[in-house]
Parts: C-alpha cells; sequence; structure tokens
C-alpha cells in the first residue's frame, strides 16, 4: 500500500475547492506575475499528464503492437470490455479485493477504534507508528515479506502445523493455489490497510464531543445504540475519506501482484492495472492497454463522484 | 505638505456598496478618527488610502498626489493592522527594519532609525525577540514601531486597541495620541469605540452604512449632532429619542404624545418651520429627578425598567405609560428601584429636535 | 466510561499490543530471516531465532545483488525530484493562493483532475513519449515523470497552507513595499514552514516507493523497489538473502519515517480528515 498523494486527496477532489473571497484587480498590482509563478508546475504537468491522457485517449481507437503501423478500429478495444473474458475478471477480482482492502478493515477498524477510544493510552505514538508501518514501507518490500509468510516453511504454515490444522495447506502453496491465491492478496490488503483505518477512525472518534454520548445515554441509548445513533453520523467524514481512498486504490492494485502472484496462478489474480501492463509491455496490445488505461480513469471518476454523492447526501447538512 | 483628501469616493463590493460619494479633507498633522458601527464603511474608506483595495469611482489624494492607481508601497504611508500582523518569524528588530529593507535603505540608517523608534516607544529590550515571545501590548507597539519607522506622510491606524483589554486600552490611548502629536504625522485612525473617537481625534468623522454623517471636532459632534444617527451614536449612555408631534401655538411649541405634553423653552425652538412630527432627544445627563422650583420641564412620570450604579453616578432606565423610554441621570445614593415610579424632568435649553421623516436636525434660532 | 476496571484496561492495552504486534510481524519476521544462512531451503519458520546471525548477507546482497546500483538510482532520482517538485508546489500554490489572474480557476481545476487521474491511464502513451524524447532508462524520465505526478498534490497542499495565513500579514508585506517574491520567501515559506516539511516528507516517500514507473521506464537503472523486485525474482527461494535485499531497501524509509513521524501522520490524517 503506498503512501499515494493521489489518492489522499481524491476524496476531497470531488468536494468543495474551498474559496476564500477573491480580491478585484488591486493598485499597483502586476496582473501577468501569477502566470509565471504557475507556469514551470503546469507545463511539466501538461506536458506528462494532459498531453498523454489525449494522447491515450487516440491510441485506444487502434490495434498496435508497438512496432509496426497501428489499425484503426474505433470502439473495438471499447468493446473489449464486454467480451474478452481476461478484462473482466480483472475487475471481478479488484471487486473481490475491496472486501479486503476496503470493507474489512473499515468495519474492523472502526469496530477497534471505538472499543479502544474508551481508554486513553498511554504512548498512543509509538503504537501509531507501529500500525503506519504496513502502509509507510514500500509496497514491494511488504509484499516480499508476506512471500515469506505464505512460503512453504513459512511461519504461517509452521503455525498451522502446530495446532493440528496442517491439512488446511494447500498443495500448491497459498499464492499458488487458484481458490487461495486472490484471497491470500487481501490477506496482505487487510494487513496494509488496517493499521490506517484503525488510527483514522480512533482520531475521529476522539474528536465526538463527549456531551453527544451522554445526551444519547441520557435517552436510554444502549452501547449498540450509541453507535449508530452517534459514533457512525460523528464518522461520516473520515468514512467518506477511507471509502474513497481505499476503493481507488484497489482498483490501481499493482505492485503485490507483481511480487506475489505475477496475476497468477493462470489468471487467478490479474488486475486491470497489471492487465494494462502486460499488453503494454509483453503482448504488445498497445491499443488495447490505452483503452482500458481510459476506462479505469472514467471508472474512477465515477467511482469518486458516487461515493462523495452519496456520503454527501447522507450528511444532509 | 501631506494632506489626505477622498474626493467622492465610492466603493463597491459586487452588489453592494461599501463607501457612498465619501468626500473628506484631512489637514496635514492632523488626527482624524473615521468611526461608526461595523457595516459603515470606515475600515473600506482606511483600505482605499493604503491602496488594499481599488476605489470604484473618485479620487484619493496624499500629499497633493493622486494615489488611485499607485501600489501601496509607493503611496508612503504605513499601516498599523488589528491584529498587529507582525511576520511571526523574524525578531522585532527584522520586523522593524523589513520596510525600510525593501526599500534599499543604507544599514545604518535602518539600524538608526530603528533604535530611535524602539526608544520612543521603550521597546528596546525586545529588539531580539520574535512576536510569540510577547504580550499583547507589546506586540501592539511593536506594530506601531513598524508604522513610525517609515517616516510616512501619513499613518493609517485600524481599530489597534480593540484587541487589549481595558485598561491597556485606556493608557495606550493616551500614548498613542502623545506619540503622534510629538511625529506630528496626519493620521486616519478607524475605530467602532465613540469614546476613542472624542478623546483622540482632532476631528470626528461619524460613518454608517457608507455615508460619512457628519465631520467636526468632539465637542461639536456631541453638541451639534446633524442628525439622528450622530446624536444617537455618540455619547454614552446614548441619547434618549421620543417621536412626537409638535404643535405651534401662540408663538409657543408645544410636542405632545400619549398623554405626555411638553412645552418647549425659546432656547430650543428651532428657527425656521417646524414639522408636524418630530424626533425629540435628550441626554442622560439632563434628564434629572424631579425639583419643584427647578425649571426643569416636566414632570414626567414613568416606571423604572432598570437601575445602572457606577459609582460616581447613576443611570435610571424608565418607560412612560405611553412608551416612550428615557435615561435618566441621578446621584448614586438615589432612592429608586426597580418598577417603582418616578418623576424627572428635562433641563430647559438641552432638548434635541429633528425633522422625524429626514432625522436631520432642526437648527435652533 | 470513566471509571473503567482494571480488567477493561488491560484488555484495551492487550488489543492495541496484539494489533501493533500483527502489523510489524512480517516486517520483523524478515529482519530476523535475513540474518539466517544463506541458500535455498532455509526457509525461517519465523518462530525461532536464526542459528547464527549472518550480517555478511547484506554484503552479499549489496554487491552480488546489485543494490549498489538500485540505491544510486533511487538516490539521485529522489535528490533531484524532490526539491524540484517541492519548489514548483511552493512556486504554483503561492500563485494560487495570494493571486488574481485570468484562468486561474481553470488551471487550478487542471491540477485538480491530475489528482484523479489514475498513472494506468496515461502510463501508455508516456512510454512512447518517453522514448521518442531518448530518455528510455534514464533517471530524467523517473524523474521528470515523478515530479509531473507530485505538483498536482504538491499545489493543492502548499496553496492551503498559504492560504492558512492571515491575510493582514501579506497586506502588512505589500505595505512594507514587498514585492510577490519577497513575500513568498520572507514571509509565507517561514510562516508554512511545517506545511513545506511534511510535503517534502511525504514526496520523499512517493519517490522511494515508486515501482511502477521504474518498472515500466527503465531496465538498467533499476531504482530499489524494482531491483528488489527483480532480486527477488533471480533468488526466489533464497529467503534469507532476499530478506536481506527488502530490509536494505526498507531501511532508508524506515528511518526517514521514524524521524519525521509527525510529519508523516499529518500529512496523511490531516490530508485525510481535516476540511
Amino acid at each position: 500500500m503506498d503512501v499515494s498523494s493521489r489518492g489522499r486527496l481524491v476524496s476531497r477532489a470531488g468536494g468543495a475547492v474551498g474559496s476564500r473571497r477573491r480580491p478585484e484587480r488591486l493598485p499597483g498590482e502586476a496582473r501577468r506575475i501569477g502566470y509565471l509563478y504557475v507556469a514551470p508546475a503546469f507545463i511539466l504537468y501538461a506536458a506528462f499528464n494532459l498531453v498523454p491522457l489525449a494522447q491515450g485517449v487516440n491510441l485506444s481507437f487502434y490495434n498496435w503492437d508497438g512496432v509496426t503501423p497501428g489499425i484503426w478500429v474505433g470502439l473495438a478495444n471499447y468493446q473489449e470490455f464486454f467480451t474478452d473474458p481476461a478484462i473482466r475478471s480483472g475487475y471481478v477480482h479488484v471487486l473481490q479485493l475491496m472486501v479486503f482492502y476496503s470493507f474489512l478493515p473499515i468495519v474492523l477498524g472502526m469496530f477497534l477504534a471505538v472499543v479502544l477510544s474508551r481508554i486513553r493510552i498511554h504512548g498512543l505514538t509509538f503504537f501509531r507508528m507501529l500500525l503506519f508501518l504496513p502502509l509507510v514501507i514500500t509496497d514491494v518490500v511488504t509484499a516480499v515479506a508476506w512471500t515469506w509468510v505464505y512460503d512453504v516453511d513459512g511461519p504461517l504454515n509452521t503455525a498451522l502445523k502446530a495446532v493440528g490444522l496442517g491439512h488446511f495447506i494447500p498443495s500448491q502453496g497459498w499464492l499458488g493455489s487458484f481458490n487461495t491465491a486472490l484471497p491470500a492478496v487481501g490477506v496482505f490488503g487487510l494487513w496494509g490497510q488496517f493499521g490506517f483505518c484503525l488510527i483514522l477512525f480512533l482520531a475521529g472518534v476522539m474528536k465526538i464531543p463527549a456531551s453527544l454520548y451522554e445526551a444519547a445515554r441520557v435517552d436510554g441509548a444502549n452501547a449498540i445504540r450509541e453507535f449508530f445513533a452517534v459514533t457512525l453520523p460523528g464518522l461520516r467524514y473520515e468514512l467518506q475519506v477511507v471509502l474513497v481512498l481505499s476503493v481507488i486504490g484497489t482498483l490501481g492494485t499493482f505492485d503485490e501482484i507483481y511480487v506475489l502472484t505475477y496475476g497468477g496462478p493462470g489468471t487467478a489474480t490479474t488486475v486491470p492495472a497489471y492487465i494494462i501492463w502486460r499488453r503494454l509491455a509483453q503482448t504488445g496490445q498497445v491499443g488495447s492497454a490505452a483503452a482500458l488505461g481510459i476506462v479505469l480513469m472514467l471508472i474512477v471518476f465515477v467511482v469518486t463522484f458516487a461515493i462523495n454523492r452519496v456520503m454527501e447526501r447522507g450528511a444532509g447538512e | 505638505m501631506a494632506r489626505v483628501v477622498y474626493d467622492n469616493v465610492t466603493k463597491r463590493f459586487g452588489e453592494v456598496t461599501a463607501l457612498r460619494d465619501f468626500s473628506l479633507e484631512i489637514e496635514d498633522g492632523e488626527f482624524v478618527v473615521l468611526v461608526g458601527p461595523s457595516g459603515s464603511g470606515k475600515t473600506t474608506a482606511l483600505r482605499l488610502i493604503a491602496g488594499l483595495e481599488a476605489l470604484t469611482a473618485g479620487e484619493i489624494r496624499v500629499g497633493e498626489r493622486v494615489v488611485n492607481r499607485l501600489a501601496p508601497r509607493d503611496r508612503d504611508i504605513a499601516m498599523v493592522f488589528q491584529d498587529y500582523a507582525l511576520y511571526p518569524q523574524m525578531t522585532v528588530y527584522q520586523n522593524l527594519a523589513f520596510g525600510l529593507k525593501m526599500r534599499k535603505m543604507p544599514r545604518e540608517e535602518i539600524d538608526r532609525r530603528v533604535h530611535h523608534t524602539a526608544e520612543m516607544l521603550d521597546i528596546g529590550e525586545l529588539l531580539q525577540r520574535k512576536p510569540r515571545a510577547l504580550s499583547g501590548g507589546q506586540r501592539q507597539r511593536v506594530a506601531l514601531g513598524r508604522a513610525l519607522v517609515r517616516e510616512p506622510k501619513a499613518f493609517l491606524m485600524d481599530e489597534p486597541l480593540s484587541n487589549l483589554d481595558a485598561k491597556l486600552r485606556v493608557q495606550t490611548r493616551g500614548e498613542i495620541k502623545h506619540l503622534q502629536e510629538q511625529v506630528g504625522t496626519t493620521t486616519v485612525y478607524v475605530t467602532h469605540d465613540q469614546v476613542e473617537a472624542m478623546t483622540m481625534g482632532d476631528r470626528v468623522a461619524v460613518m454608517s452604512e457608507g455615508v460619512l454623517e457628519q465631520i467636526g471636532d468632539p465637542r461639536t459632534v456631541y453638541e451639534r449632532p446633524a442628525n439622528v444617527f450622530v446624536a444617537g451614536f455618540i455619547g454614552s449612555p446614548s441619547m434618549s429619542f421620543s417621536t412626537m408631534n409638535a404643535e405651534r401655538r401662540n408663538g409657543s411649541l408645544t410636542l405632545s404624545r400619549e398623554g405626555l405634553t411638553l412645552k418647549v423653552d425659546e432656547r430650543d425652538m428651532p428657527a425656521s418651520g417646524v414639522p408636524h412630527e418630530v424626533i425629540v432627544g435628550v441626554r442622560p445627563e439632563h434628564t434629572v429627578l424631579w425639583r419643584d422650583g427647578a425649571g426643569l420641564i416636566g414632570p414626567i412620570e414613568g416606571r423604572v425598567g432598570y437601575v445602572e450604579m457606577l459609582g460616581r453616578e447613576m443611570f435610571i432606565g424608565v418607560s412612560t405609560p405611553g412608551d416612550l423610554r428615557f435615561t435618566v441621570h441621578a446621584a448614586p445614593d438615589a432612592a429608586v428601584r426597580t418598577g417603582e415610579t418616578v418623576r424627572f424632568g428635562l433641563e430647559p435649553g438641552s432638548l434635541y429636535l429633528f425633522d422625524a421623516e429626514t432625522e436631520r436636525a432642526l437648527t435652533r434660532a | 466510561m470513566n471509571t473503567a476496571s482494571r480488567a477493561q484496561v488491560a484488555f484495551n492495552y492487550f488489543l492495541i499490543i496484539l494489533c501493533s504486534a500483527v502489523a510489524v510481524y512480517p516486517l520483523v519476521g524478515i529482519l530476523l530471516a535475513s540474518l539466517y544462512p544463506s541458500g535455498a531451503g532455509n526457509a525461517p519458520s519465523g518462530f525461532a531465532l536464526p542459528p547464527t546471525f549472518e550480517w555478511h548477507n547484506y554484503v552479499t546482497a549489496w554487491q552480488q545483488g546489485g543494490f549498489s546500483g538500485y540505491f544510486r538510482t533511487s538516490v539521485i532520482v529522489a535528490a533531484v525530484m524532490v526539491p524540484a517538485s517541492v519548489l514548483l508546489s511552493i512556486l504554483g500554490g503561492f500563485a494560487f493562493a495570494t493571486m488574481q489572474f485570468r484562468g486561474s480557476k481553470v488551471i487550478f481545476y487542471l491540477f485538480i483532475l491530475g489528482l484523479i487521474i489514475p498513472t494506468e491511464a496515461t502510463i501508455v502513451p508516456l512510454y512512447y513519449d518517453v522514448r521518442a524524447m531518448g530518455l528510455l532508462d534514464t533517471y530524467w524520465a523517473l524523474i521528470l515523470l515523478e515530479v509531473s505526478g507530485e505538483v498536482a498534490f504538491g499545489i493543492f497542499w502548499m496553496r492551503a497552507a498559504f492560504m492558512s495565513a492571515p491575510r493582514s500579514l501579506l497586506e502588512a508585506a505589500r505595505i512594507d513595499g514587498a514585492s510577490s517574491w519577497k513575500t513568498l520567501w520572507r514571509i509565507l515559506v517561514p510562516f508554512a514552514r511545517p506545511a513545506i516539511l511534511t510535503l517534502t516528507v511525504l514526496t520523499f516517500a512517493d519517490s522511494w516507493n515508486e515501482f511502477f514507473l521504474a518498472l515500466v521506464f527503465t531496465v538498467n537503472h533499476l531504482t530499489a523497489p524494482a531491483g528488489l523486485a527483480s532480486f527477488s525474482g533471480r533468488y526466489t527461494t533464497n529467503i534469507a538473502l532476499v530478506s536481506a535485499g527488502a530490509v536494505i531497501v526498507a531501511l532508508p524509509i524506515l528511518v526517514v519515517f521514524i524521524i519525521f513521524q509527525r510529519e508523516f501522520l499529518r500529512g496523511m490524517l490531516t490530508g485525510a480528515v481535516k476540511g
């Protein structure tokens, strides 16, 4: 799980851009100078982000192997989205991964945050540091660590054998068996995201004023009611952020797939980003890869927008 | 020559007109206070001189030079902000020196000026400290110092005292005025506090909703308010107002309302025609508990709504049966309690009459 | 809630210790694994200390595995990319925060767009663009791409930081006669030092951890993560050696994280939490 700067603000990008009262033209102010300050960043950004985006759209209409001249095929690459099982399975896989990367960490994180918030914890800074490590350390490194965890003679199998559950170990290894490969990647994701969710929700719960809980208790609410009436609404903003971050992040999963499974066994753990890479770098399906990239972007847009919309409407303020 | 002149200045923010046809001439070395409630346009007027806003129409001149299009740095003015706006990462010395450095002044000159100003304001020992290590009063002085050290054509002060506690405020008030007299720089001072305005200003400009209501020295503004707004704004506790019907009979003027009838003294008679409805104003210090034979106008009877004991004096809020309100001034030992009925009178020669429709003062004979 | 029993307190500490332990376990695991004797078929079980502490695994990984080269790439790229990215973000953020110029809103929205555009959407055409520029497999490819990827966030971040400065501070500077350049560097940058530090730390982390770009654009000049992936692929069965490589790659970012914890947390939580 990388410290994706992009993901961090995607959740806010959908919302307000926050403006303060803009002054009109002020006396004696050099009007053009703003452009000068923005130019370096913008030129670089346009050259390597905006222009390629347009190029990508263009490329997506071609069949190209990267060497010989490309052939115009119109929307054929996009139609593959409906016809090519490989592409579909990639998206099915990320959907499944979202259970581990998004749903479970959120639920667990929220639950534990509520439990832990009741007592003041000393040395929270230290625990925070530990809990953040999975997210901060390079993905490739943590993925390598988990190849060891899943290794034939690694700790997971050793522990299972020790408690007599050795017969559960799949013959091809956790990452090599069709049934367990994807969940194995999922558990890696859960491990990575969980700490962040816990800390985020813990901070969020601390911010909820105690008076709200007291009011609820006076109204006769039990613990469960309290959660739904006070805690959950109070965590609305954090929830929105984590949802967007984790969902978008999962859509772009790549590093760990490359290290843990290479998309295998077979195509059991392919994901869209991996498919794009393979088609660009290995199978010479450049136009298709470009199209897939564009589609992924559109999906990210839609999802961000949808999540923000739903969450903000729920707020009803 | 450093006069500051507003010439028919108008300022609009989109739909809102903050300043309307504002004209004012401030003489060289004068200390003029712009006073009024929030939204009166006083701060806008100040910022227009500074060049922090651009005006919509009119001209502003600083020392005979039209500054409309000039950047703040070229207008030769200095400003003291309400929140002081000290540069947090610089020492006091650097804060004071900054403006001079930007103008490429030689280092010895900067040093001389900074030390001279620090001495004037008694902040010499603070020169190496950073703003966060200073008290509110000290920060305020540094803010003043930053303006002084520039030796500009005009000082602009935007409510510099409002972040100080009451006692410090009174003390600093005097210091600022004293400083200004020493240095002799034209000063435009903005405040919402009419006490500040009256005690500090050579002249006071009372503003309301973007319009200049009256300009004059403190005494004039107090004793001869131009309209109801100025009369009610200046002076504390404020003037009591009552809307009454006026009737001229046999050369004398009678005011009546809801069973209350007052005969207007010669001294208060307006020179020209009297409209049918007038607003009568009288200051608390001229509204006293009834004494027979004292020549007061009245008696007026009313119910005590509240009593304000100030130690040296007492103010009583009274309402008549006709629901006219008055603030009565009394000695601190007056035996008056809330809910009681009192009788009071108005000193002759102390009434202010205003046209009920235009709210302008009716000039005395 | 105020009067918690001893058992509750103990349980809470138990919980958080458990969670932290789980979070850290795989990392501690490979640290220990790296000290096992190198060679195939020596998979550490994860519950026992190594029989001997084979520190020279690290030397082997560094030299034979080529990590010295990988590190050089990562360090060079980060050393250029981080200052460049932060500088451009400061300049751009400053303009958006304090200046009014025609089309500024449009340009700003374009940058915001960049926050949502995933790398996958532009990676394909970028590959051929970079190749056409003759920059394939060079440091510049990574530097330019990473900077252009970071400035969108950086500008957003710095703009917010500069906008939190009181308006009167800027006005005082204008009256004092400071030019925009001086105002930026003498007043706003010192004011926003914490935000700039946080941005620098986050940008460094993003650069160091970048894998996808390195994989696509470099072959001989791999960055540390890409190098590790390759190394891991070459020595799959030699867990100890691969672990050593992993620890080597993890070390710089770990050290940076420990030193700048506060900035990391602030950057990741404020960016997420605060409105």
